[in-house]
C-alpha cells in the first residue's frame, strides 16, 4: 500500500486527485491540504510515501515545501504538479528535491501508472527536460571540480541515455538501442535528477561560500 | 708636358701677382683669432727649456752650379726670406746657394737641428761647410765630378701642399761666435721654387715645432680627407633610404666632392691621372662642394629658385672645360681668372645661410651660418688676400665645422622624430582606446536596441499565435457548448486540442541552438500518448542532422503544426497500424528532410486538402518544401528544409 499526499489550492482539482488515489486499491490518501502550513502541519509527524504537490500555494512555494520534505523525509518520493511540464517548473522542483512531476490534465489511468512507476524507482522525464539537464550537470573543467565534493557529474552511460532522451526515444527504444533492461533506464534517470538536486546544493553552498555567507 | 705650362697654372699664377708680406694682415689676424683655438700650432715657439730657437731671415742667395758653397768673394745678393722664385727670380731655373750667419754666445754640446717650413725644390743644407743632409735626389751632391741635372720623377707636385723640411745637425759642427748655413737649391723655371725662414735650435725643441707643422699641413688633411669620406658616404646611405630628402644628398655629395679637393691639393703626392686631367678633376671637386653647399642651403631654406638651380648646375658643368683651358694655358684673362667664381658662389651660400639665420633665428640655422662664414674666411684669406705662402694652409678645415653642424642637425632631428614617435603612439594609443570604449557603448545600445526589439517582435509573435491558434479553438470549443448540441467528449476533445495547442506554442519558444532533434523529441513527447491510445506504432528513427540557421521560434512552431496535422490526418483518416518517422540529411547536401510514413488508406477531402494547402504555405515560409506521395501502401511526407 503506497500512501500519497495531495498539496492543491484549486477544490476542483484537489477533489479530482483525491478520487483519483481513492479508486485505486494500491494507493491510500494520506491527507489532501491546500497550503503549506497544511501540509507542514500533515507531515509533522510521520510522512506519506509519495507526496504530489503545486507550486503556487496561497500562504509560500511548492518549492520550499519539497526542499523541507526532500531534507527531513528522505524516503519520501515528491512529484511536482504542472500545468504544462516545461522545464521552469520541473527543474527548479527537481533541484529542491522532486524525483517527479505530473502533468495537472493527465488522465486518471496516467496518474496512477506514474505514481507506481515513480515508486519503482522510475521518475518520468521529457525531451526538453533531458536537454535541460545535459547543460546542467555537463561536467566542467577540472579546476571547476578540484575540491568540490558535492560536484558529482554525469557518468557517460548517463549523459548518453540524456542524450536520447532528448531526441524523443522512448525509455523501451533506448534499452534496446543500448541493450540494457527497460528498467534500468528509468532508474538512471531518477538518479540523475538526485544528482542535480545535490549537484544544485553543491551549487549553492558554493555561491554561499564565495559571498562570505558561511 | 712642359714644366713652362705649370709656370701659368692658377695656383702659382697667384702667387706671382702679389709680393710675400712679412707681417701678417688685419685679416689673417682675424683668421688667426678664429682659428687658433682650434689648431694653435702656427707659429715657431720658444722651447720650454729657455733656449731661443734662432729664426733667421735675411740670407744672401746666388745663382751657382757650384757643387760646394761658393766663396764669400763670389757676386751674393741680399734675399729676405721667405724667397719665393717666382717674385724674386721669375724665369730662373737650376741651382742656387743661400747663404745665412748666426751667432752662437757657446758651443754647444747637444744635437741641433734646422727647420724650414717650406723648402721647394730640393735641397742640400752645410753648416760651416760641412754637409748636413739633403732633401730630393741631386746625382752625386760632392766630390769633383761634373754636376748634371737632378732626377726628377714625374711631373712636379704643383697641387700638393708643402712637406716642412727637418735637418739634424751634429753639434762638433757649430762652434762659439758665428756660424754659417749654406743651402744649395734646385728648382725648375717657373714652378714654385721657394724657401722659407731656417729655424736652428736643440733638436728636440725644433723637433717640436716641426712635429706640430707636420700635423698641421701633413697628417690634419689626410684625417680630414678619411672623415669627409667617411661622413659622405653616411650621409648619402640615409638620403638612399630617405631620396625626397634631397638635402641629404646634397649635403653627401658636398662632403665627397670637398674630399676629393683636399685629398688632390694637398694629400695625394702623385696624381693617380696625368695632368692636366688630374688637375681638372680636383679643381671640380672644389666648384662641384661649393655648387652642392649652395643648392644645400637653398633645401635648407626650403627656397625655390628653379632659375639660380639652373644656372649653377651650368656653372657646375661648364667649369670643368673653363679650368682645362686654363691648365694648358689657353684663353684670356676671363678664363685665367675663372676661379674666382668659386668665390662668388661663397658669398651665395654663406648670404643664403645669414638670410636663414635671420629668418628663423635658432640656434641651429645661426650655426649653419657661421660654419658657412668660417670657410669663406679661410678661402678669401688664404686666395684672395696675400698670405705668406711659408704659413700652413688651413683650407683643409675649412668645412669641418659646416659638418658637425650637418651632423648635429642629423643627431636632433633623429632624436626629435624619436620623441615625437613616442608622443604619437602614446597619442595613438589614447586615442584607439577611446574609440574602443567608443564602440563598445554603441554596440551596447544596438544590443539594447536589438534585444527591445527581439522581445516586441516576439510579443506580436505569441499575440499573433494565440489569437488565431489557441483562441479560434477556444470560440469554436465555447460554440460547441454553448449550442449544447454536442457531447461532453465532444467538447473536452476540443479543449484538449486547444490545450495541445498551447503546449505546442510553448515548445516552440525552447531554445534549439539550430538543433532539429530536440524539436522532434519534444513532438514525439506531445503526440505519444495520444498514438499510443490509437493503437498506432511509432518507428522512431530520427538521425543527427546538420545545425538549420532557420530554426527561430517562429519557425519551429510552423515545423510542429505541419508535423502535427501530418500526425492529426493519419489518425483521423488514414486508419494507419504504424507511423514511421525519419531525419536525415538529402543526397545533395542541400536539405534535411523530415519523413513521415504511414501504412494507412490515404487521406482526402476538403478539410484535409485545406490542411495541406496551409501545411505547404508554411513550409514556403520556413523557406524549405513539402512533399506528399500517396499510394496504395500508405503516404510519404517529407518536409524538406534549407541546411544554410
Amino acid at each position: 500500500m503506497t500512501t500519497v499526499m495531495v498539496v492543491e489550492d484549486d477544490p476542483a482539482f484537489l477533489n479530482r486527485f483525491c478520487k483519483i488515489v481513492a479508486s485505486d486499491i494500491e494507493l491510500e490518501l494520506f491527507a489532501a491540504v491546500a497550503d503549506v502550513a497544511s501540509a507542514r502541519q500533515a507531515m509533522s509527524k510521520a510522512a506519506p510515501d509519495v507526496l504530489l504537490t503545486d507550486l503556487g500555494l496561497p500562504d509560500g512555494s511548492g518549492i520550499d515545501l519539497i526542499q523541507e520534505t526532500a531534507h527531513r523525509h528522505p524516503d519520501t518520493d515528491i512529484m511536482v504538479i504542472t500545468v504544462f511540464g516545461d522545464e521552469n517548473h520541473v527543474i527548479a522542483s527537481i533541484e529542491a528535491g522532486a524525483t517527479g512531476y505530473i502533468l495537472k490534465d493527465s488522465l486518471p489511468q496516467e496518474f496512477v501508472q506514474l505514481i507506481k512507476q515513480l515508486r519503482a524507482g522510475g521518475s518520468p522525464i521529457s525531451p526538453v527536460i533531458a536537454r535541460q539537464l545535459l547543460k546542467r550537470l555537463k561536467p566542467r573543467g577540472i579546476a571547476a571540480t578540484v575540491g568540490r565534493m558535492e560536484e558529482t557529474p554525469l557518468s557517460a552511460r548517463e549523459a548518453e541515455i540524456l542524450a536520447f532522451i532528448a531526441k524523443g526515444f522512448s525509455f523501451g527504444e533506448i534499452a534496446r538501442l543500448l541493450g540494457v533492461s527497460q528498467h534500468t533506464v528509468i532508474s538512471h534517470v531518477k538518479k540523475i535528477y538526485q544528482k542535480l538536486a545535490v549537484h544544485s546544493r553543491g551549487e549553492a553552498v558554493y555561491e554561499a561560500g564565495k559571498m562570505g555567507l558561511i | 708636358m712642359r714644366p713652362a705650362r705649370w709656370g701659368s697654372s692658377k695656383f702659382v699664377g697667384r702667387t706671382i701677382m702679389r709680393s710675400p708680406p712679412n707681417r701678417p694682415s688685419l685679416p689673417y689676424a682675424a683668421l688667426l683669432v678664429l682659428v687658433i683655438a682650434l689648431l694653435p700650432l702656427s707659429t715657431p715657439s720658444f722651447g720650454a727649456t729657455g733656449y731661443p730657437l734662432l729664426q733667421l731671415d735675411q740670407a744672401d742667395f746666388i745663382l751657382s752650379d757650384s757643387p760646394e758653397p761658393p766663396p764669400d768673394s763670389a757676386a751674393w745678393q741680399r734675399q729676405p726670406l721667405p724667397d719665393n722664385w717666382l717674385v724674386s727670380h721669375p724665369g730662373a731655373s737650376g741651382y742656387s746657394w743661400y747663404r745665412l750667419h748666426f751667432v752662437l754666445s757657446a758651443g754647444p754640446d747637444e744635437l741641433y737641428a734646422a727647420y724650414m717650413p717650406l723648402l721647394e725644390t730640393f735641397g742640400a743644407l752645410y753648416v760651416n761647410g760641412g754637409f748636413v743632409g739633403q732633401t730630393g735626389a741631386f746625382e752625386r751632391i760632392s766630390g769633383t765630378a761634373q754636376l748634371s741635372q737632378p732626377f726628377v720623377s714625374g711631373a712636379p707636385p704643383v697641387l700638393l701642399g708643402y712637406a716642412p723640411r727637418l735637418f739634424s745637425i751634429r753639434h762638433d759642427l757649430l762652434h762659439t761666435g758665428t756660424n754659417t748655413v749654406h743651402l744649395r737649391l734646385w728648382a725648375k723655371g717657373g714652378t714654385r721654387g721657394a724657401l722659407s725662414g731656417i729655424t736652428i735650435g736643440p733638436e728636440p725643441l725644433v723637433r717640436a715645432v716641426y712635429e706640430q707643422r707636420v700635423l698641421v699641413a701633413v697628417a690634419g688633411p689626410r684625417m680630414v680627407v678619411v672623415f669627409s669620406v667617411g661622413f659622405g658616404l653616411f650621409i648619402l646611405l640615409l638620403w638612399l633610404r630617405r631620396r625626397h630628402e634631397t638635402i641629404y644628398g646634397y649635403a653627401g655629395l658636398t662632403a665627397l666632392a670637398f674630399a676629393l679637393f683636399i685629398a688632390g691639393r694637398f694629400v695625394i703626392a702623385e696624381p693617380p691621372i696625368p695632368m692636366p686631367y688630374w688637375g681638372v678633376a680636383v679643381w671640380s671637386g672644389l666648384e662641384a662642394y661649393i655648387v652642392l653647399m649652395c643648392l644645400f642651403a637653398l633645401r635648407y631654406g626650403g627656397w625655390y629658385r628653379p632659375r639660380l638651380e639652373r644656372w649653377l648646375w651650368g656653372y657646375l658643368i661648364v667649369s670643368p672645360l673653363l679650368d682645362y683651358a686654363s691648365f694648358v694655358g689657353i684663353g684670356g684673362w676671363v678664363i685665367q681668372q675663372w676661379w674666382l667664381m668659386t668665390f662668388v658662389l661663397t658669398v651665395v651660400y654663406v648670404a643664403i645661410f645669414w638670410t636663414i639665420a635671420w629668418q628663423r633665428k635658432t640656434l641651429e640655422t645661426l650655426g649653419l651660418a657661421v660654419a658657412g662664414s668660417f670657410k669663406l674666411v679661410i678661402s678669401a684669406n688664404e686666395r684672395l688676400l696675400a698670405y705668406p705662402i711659408d704659413l700652413p694652409r688651413y683650407q683643409p678645415y675649412a668645412y669641418l665645422p659646416m659638418f658637425i653642424m650637418i651632423g648635429w642637425m642629423l643627431i636632433d632631428r633623429f632624436v626629435r622624430s624619436l620623441n615625437e614617435s613616442e608622443k604619437l603612439n602614446a597619442e595613438l594609443e589614447k586615442r584607439v582606446a577611446e574609440k574602443h570604449a567608443e564602440l563598445a557603448r554603441s554596440y551596447e545600445r544596438m544590443q539594447t536596441m536589438e534585444r527591445q526589439q527581439a522581445v516586441v517582435e516576439e510579443r506580436s509573435r505569441i499575440m499573433r499565435d494565440m489569437h488565431d491558434g489557441m483562441g479560434a479553438q477556444l470560440i469554436s470549443a465555447l460554440s460547441l457548448v454553448e449550442h449544447g448540441e454536442s457531447s461532453a467528449t465532444e467538447v473536452a476533445a476540443a479543449l484538449r486540442e486547444c490545450l495541445d495547442d498551447l503546449r505546442l506554442t510553448i515548445d516552440s519558444l525552447e531554445p534549439t541552438e539550430n538543433d532539429l532533434l530536440p524539436v522532434m523529441g519534444n513532438l514525439r513527447y506531445r503526440l505519444d500518448g495520444r498514438l499510443r491510445k490509437q493503437g498506432i506504432d511509432l518507428d522512431w528513427r530520427v538521425r543527427e542532422v546538420p545545425g538549420l540557421s532557420c530554426l527561430t521560434p517562429q519557425n519551429v512552431l510552423h515545423i510542429l503544426r505541419i508535423l502535427q496535422e501530418a500526425f492529426t490526418n493519419i489518425v483521423k483518416h488514414a486508419r494507419a497500424t504504424s507511423i514511421h518517422v525519419e531525419t536525415g540529411l538529402d543526397t545533395a547536401g542541400e536539405h534535411v528532410y523530415i519523413q513521415v510514413r504511414d501504412n494507412g488508406t490515404g487521406f482526402s477531402g476538403e478539410r484535409t486538402g485545406r490542411g495541406i494547402a496551409s501545411m505547404r504555405h508554411r513550409a514556403k515560409i520556413i523557406g524549405g518544401r513539402l512533399e506528399i506521395q500517396p499510394s496504395a501502401a500508405g503516404t510519404t511526407l517529407n518536409l524538406l528544409l534549407p541546411v544554410s
